[in-house]
């Protein structure tokens, strides 16, 4: 008996001798099947407990047992330092993962983000009208003469007699009036249509936000307000905001509205062509015969509209030359975004 | 409309620099888009005197002429038809600067030295004209300087004017509008005119048929008219402001235009043999020729000049060819009326002709200027062409037109503005623009200006205040109005959302036209319903779409031909389709579409390309982030979509959403050139579910035990069938189950399939025992082999 023991120890001390000498992946593999396998070393001892006279068997099983674990211990020590050699050796903080796509918002519709969200804040609701409107909507009721220019086959696309696709979100104006009795505060974005041939700066589809905002004493003080409080916003807290005279048929007074060039700064450059101011768009106070046509009491209630082309707030901000490539989609323009 | 500073500045003192008014009149309404330096470039001309012309030796059209210059003679060679001995030009010697900033060097001609130019009116910018040098009248002495003789410096602003300001289509009008900015008196142009002729009243009467379209008409006449070219101020002021200079007659009509607004017309009186001009209505297909040679065919709606024989102006618009003013022209009857807009407006529109006089008569003219007008150009026809004009006026004015009364509160403008402006700033605009008031305080009477059609209303005027008040000087109010709460509809959330997710997700958003071609909607699906253009502008963008697929294969193809080949792109937006009695429909859609790689090019995974799972695994995603779980997926014919791979997404009979293959026609017809997946989902009944609200359910208190279970099944029996089957045997301890290994080949036979599920087991009222588990498990072993023939794989 105590020479089977004495045998065990001596193959304890040598099994750890050998695993102590070992230095790689491989030589270790075959030492742990010499050691550990069916076949191996420590089996044929396990081989020898029914052997001995039974009253020694647990203390011979108990001392295998305790020596498998040692070794199998000093297995796994080694194999992870093994493990952890080869990860550091292949480890490479520099290496691109490019693991998987990125996906990216359409800049125009990353702007109408913009616009709602600012409005929002100050109080505006976002209201929506259908694309195939109306003449009543697009033209009649937006205070429009019958023989108005813009009525024209040459400048909207028609449906069919009375029915055309909106050239401009005003329409929404007068839908949500007709709904709704003052106070009125809302953006109204959306695409609109004209009968343009695409080129850089024209494209046939487009897209607008409308702004109206009716009640007890709103004046055109509030309008410069709004517009310069959203130009701040938008464009960051230098931007000026010039108001001149204009004409609109369902504005008046009507006015045109620039912001101070976003580039230079005012300075002149040639995205402002020099002359410190771009051009955005137009604005005005709710004409009477539009509260006329809605049922609005024009001596009880006054209001403010106002337009922006969001393509064109689109391309100022991020420096698009050419509006075609915010409908065209490609991803390597998306991307830029 | 382009206006002459210098002209401005002889209608009213102001010191004002040409920028400064620029700037004033764009802050007034007026834009100035730009402002252009006239005749500045000129330099070095001089009057000149030929003193003798010798044939050039080498060249029989030009001759070599002495000039004496004031500072000595020398000789130049010139091929001008008009040269003669003691003839006044204008000379241009070396160093000289012509218009064009042409400067001029010493030059030998033929052979011979040339020391300088005698000049035509194109060489100082006057005209265009280059056919005859510039004859000065005698009395010239040479060497004086071009700028004791005419003022070529000039600055000229383009405006863009908008259309309910016909007054400002003038420089009376635009004066005016400085007036009201700047202060200072009107200078209306001298009008007394010598009439050495007989009375007109017994040589012309004026027969107006129609007084709605021609509430007013009066007539002049001139005799012995000598028709020549203008003196060189008045071509010059016409050529600076774009008019070509024709003659004396036409050029002074085209002056008086261009300062009072007023369209006027000239016709050879020699015309008229009955001595009377009758407006009329054009008969159902009345020809006319109007001086641009093109023959006319009207209808009763077009109004006419006529001789009371034959038609000689398309009122308002153009003179007839044969009527008009040359150069044996000696008697002149001058026209200056008022025209209805709408009858001019359509006129114009109708026969295709915008012009100088059909764009003032259709925003409205000024009633009151007619006989005005008329008077100022036959002053300058008498002075220029030495006509005899006849005694009197002719004016028909059967329907007057009277000026509209207004009562103003000016309270109206404070409020309208927020401004406190007083009835002293309110007198001095009104004043300023001419417009004729009474009262003042809390009401006014006040009367609208005849040149001023668009003032109507209280409103009007409340913007005329605004606009000479200064719209920079109203304050600008920062405040919350309205109510409180603005909403955001739950479907904006939604959206909101989606689109986050989606990104996140590795797709890119699209924005694309909704306009597409109709022709290739038909052909792929020929009994499609979609919205038709009645006047497209091109084939291309003849439709609305009718679905978000075209416009998503659109882009995709256009992608995938710039080398944009692994992509993801969606779009959430809107289509159309025609209803019977009504607009359109117009609702959402979500679309997806998926090609080529799967995940870019990276040493972290193996290459993939997109499959069908690829679609559904985004539609899954999609599905388990809004908490959507009753949905099925079956086969459908869709278009678009190839038969074998082709889904549609129902929940109970409700088919709301499609996924497949795009198939190789439609791919085809569309020119993808690479397999591409897509995907749609209609956009309102994802928002029903996606909006139904979640609650917060406790986390699972007991552990959960995992088991897997690998099984060969015939290849036809559906993943869903053994999921169903696993969780019903298993009842409520089985919290998931999912396939986790799909394997063909080795040790499974033909036409079977080797699939692999985890089952995850747990209790929500006690920790599952090692036994309860392997009870289950087994049952489930058993009854999947009874029902589905599934044989267990040795784990």
């Amino acid at each position: 008996m105590d020479d089977i023991l004495n045998k065990i120890k001596e193959f304890e001390s040598f099994a750890l001798s050998k695993l102590e000498s070992v230095n790689d992946k491989k030589a270790l593999d075959a030492i742990k099947i010499e050691l550990l396998s069916r076949k191996g070393r420590l089996s044929e001892f396990y081989g020898m407990v029914s052997k001995v006279p039974t009253e020694m068997r647990p203390k011979l099983g108990a001392e295998l047992n305790r020596i498998k674990k040692v070794i199998q211990d000093k297995i796994e020590l080694t194999d992870k330092a093994f493990r952890e050699v080869f990860k550091k050796e292949f480890f490479d903080y520099t290496l691109p993962v490019r693991a998987s796509f990125i996906g990216h918002k359409h800049p125009l519709l990353q702007t109408v983000d913009d616009i709602i969200t600012i409005f929002h804040g100050m109080g505006f609701e976002v209201a929506h009208g259908p694309d195939v409107e109306t003449d009543y909507y697009n033209f009649d009721a937006l205070n429009t003469p019958e023989d108005h220019p813009s009525r024209d086959l040459s400048d909207t696309f028609y449906i069919k007699k009375g029915i055309l696709l909106r050239t401009h979100t005003s329409p929404v104006q007068i839908r949500t009036m007709e709904k709704k009795k003052p106070p009125v505060k809302i953006i109204a974005p959306g695409r609109c249509y004209r009968s343009d041939t695409p080129d850089a700066s024209h494209s046939p589809v487009f897209y607008q936000c409308e702004g109206l905002y009716v009640d007890e004493g709103v004046s055109f003080g509030d309008l410069k307000g709004t517009i310069t409080a959203f130009a701040r916003t938008m464009f960051g807290k230098n931007v000026k905001v010039r108001f001149r005279p204009h004409f609109f048929p369902f504005t008046e007074p009507s006015v045109e509205y620039d912001f101070s060039c976003i580039i230079c700064g005012g300075k002149g450059c040639r995205v402002c062509k020099y002359n410190g101011w771009l051009e955005i768009s137009g604005a005005g106070m709710v004409d009477p015969e539009v509260f006329k046509t809605v049922g609005y009491d024009s001596e009880k209630y006054t209001g403010f509209a106002f337009g922006m082309g969001v393509d064109r707030i689109t391309m100022l901000r991020y420096q698009i030359d050419d509006i075609r490539l915010l409908y065209e989609n490609d991803v390597r323009f998306i991307r830029q975004f | 409309m382009k206006i002459s500073y210098n002209w401005l500045k002889e209608l009213l003192d102001f010191d004002a620099s040409p920028e400064e008014v620029a700037y004033l009149l764009t802050m007034s309404g007026s834009e100035v888009e730009t402002i252009e330096n006239k005749g500045f470039e000129i330099k070095g001309v001089v009057t000149a005197t030929i003193t003798d012309i010798k044939p050039h030796p080498n060249a029989n059209k030009l001759t070599i002429c002495d000039v004496d210059t004031g500072e000595g003679k020398v000789s130049v060679v010139c091929g001008a038809p008009n040269l003669k001995i003691g003839m006044k030009v204008f000379f241009a010697g070396e160093g000289a600067v012509l218009a064009g900033n042409n400067k001029l060097k010493k030059a030998t001609i033929r052979g011979v030295e040339s020391s300088g130019m005698i000049l035509a009116e194109d060489e100082l910018g006057i005209s265009d004209d280059h056919t005859i040098v510039i004859e000065l009248a005698d009395g010239y002495k040479p060497g004086r300087p071009i700028e004791d003789i005419l003022a070529l410096n000039d600055y000229i602003f383009e405006l863009e004017i908008t259309p309910n300001r016909p007054d400002c289509l003038s420089h009376i009008g635009i004066a005016r509008e400085l007036k009201a900015l700047l202060g200072g008196k009107l200078k209306f142009p001298e009008t007394s005119i010598d009439e050495t002729g007989p009375e007109v009243s017994s040589n012309l009467t004026i027969e107006i048929d129609d007084p709605d379209g021609c509430p007013r008409y009066t007539g002049r006449l001139i005799s012995d008219v000598k028709v020549r070219p203008s003196p060189l101020w008045l071509k010059l002021r016409l050529y600076y402001l774009g008019l070509r200079p024709i003659n004396n007659i036409v050029d002074i009509t085209n002056y008086v235009l261009l300062e009072t607004g007023h369209p006027l017309h000239a016709f050879d009186y020699d015309y008229f043999k009955t001595a009377k001009v009758q407006v009329r209505r054009a008969y159902e297909g009345e020809k006319f020729v109007t001086l641009d040679e093109v023959e006319r065919i009207l209808n009763s709606k077009h109004l006419l000049i006529t001789n009371a024989e034959e038609p000689v102006a398309l009122a308002g618009i153009m003179g007839g060819l044969h009527s008009e003013v040359t150069e044996s022209t000696t008697r002149v009857l001058l026209e200056s009326a008022y025209f209805d807009p709408v009858t001019i407006r359509y006129g114009a529109k109708t026969v295709g002709l915008s012009t100088e006089s059909s764009q003032r008569f259709e925003r409205g003219a000024d009633p009151d200027m007619a006989p005005k007008a008329n008077n100022r150009a036959c002053k300058l026809i008498a002075e220029l062409a030495n006509g005899k004009v006849f005694k009197g006026i002719v004016d028909a004015y059967p329907k007057k037109i009277s000026p509209v009364k207004i009562s103003f509160r000016p309270q109206i403008a404070r409020t309208v503005l927020g401004i406190d402006i007083n009835s002293n700033e309110i007198d001095k605009i009104f004043k300023g623009l001419d417009i004729e008031f009474e009262g003042d305080g809390s009401l006014m009477d006040v009367t609208q200006p005849s040149f001023r059609p668009d003032l109507t209303r209280e409103i009007d005027l409340v913007e005329e205040i605004a606009r000479i008040y200064g719209l920079d000087k109203i304050p600008e109010v920062y405040r919350a109005g309205g109510t409180l709460g603005a909403e955001i509809t739950p479907k904006a959330k939604v959206i909101d959302r989606l689109r986050n997710f989606l990104v996140g997700r590795g797709f890119v958003e699209i924005f694309p036209l909704t306009l597409v071609d109709g022709r290739q909607l038909i052909k792929i699906d020929n009994e499609i319903d979609f919205v038709k253009l009645q006047n497209p502008i091109s084939e291309e963008m003849s439709a609305l779409r009718p679905d978000l697929a075209t416009t998503m294969l659109k882009v995709l193809r256009h992608n995938i031909n710039h080398g944009n080949k692994d992509i993801k792109l969606f779009e959430v937006g809107t289509y159309y389709k025609p209803v019977k009695n009504g607009l359109a429909l117009e609702k959402e859609l979500i679309c997806l579409a998926i090609s080529g790689r799967e995940e870019p090019v990276s040493w972290r995974h193996k290459e993939v390309f997109s499959d069908f799972y690829s679609i559904k695994a985004e539609i899954e995603a999609i599905f388990e982030y809004f908490k959507i779980s009753d949905f099925e997926i079956e086969p459908c014919n869709s278009s678009h979509f190839a038969d074998d791979c082709s889904y549609m997404i129902k929940d109970n009979d409700k088919i709301w959403g499609r996924l497949g293959r795009i198939s190789s026609d439609v791919a085809k017809i569309v020119g993808i050139k690479q397999e591409s997946f897509l995907a749609e989902l209609e956009f309102d009944i994802f928002c029903e579910y996606a909006l139904r609200q979640s609650y917060f359910k406790p986390l699972p208190r007991f552990p959960a035990s995992n088991r897997d279970i690998a099984i060969i099944v015939d290849q036809s029996i559906p993943a869903k069938e053994i999921i169903s089957l696993i969780k019903k045997v298993a009842g409520d301890i089985v919290e998931d189950v999912f396939p986790f290994d799909l394997y063909k080949g080795k040790n499974v036979s033909e036409g079977m399939k080797g699939i692999a599920f985890r089952i995850i087991y747990r209790s929500k009222d006690h920790t599952l025992t090692d036994d309860e588990v392997e009870e289950v498990h087994g049952r489930i072993s058993q009854r999947l082999n009874k029902e589905l023939g599934a044989q267990l794989r040795s784990k």
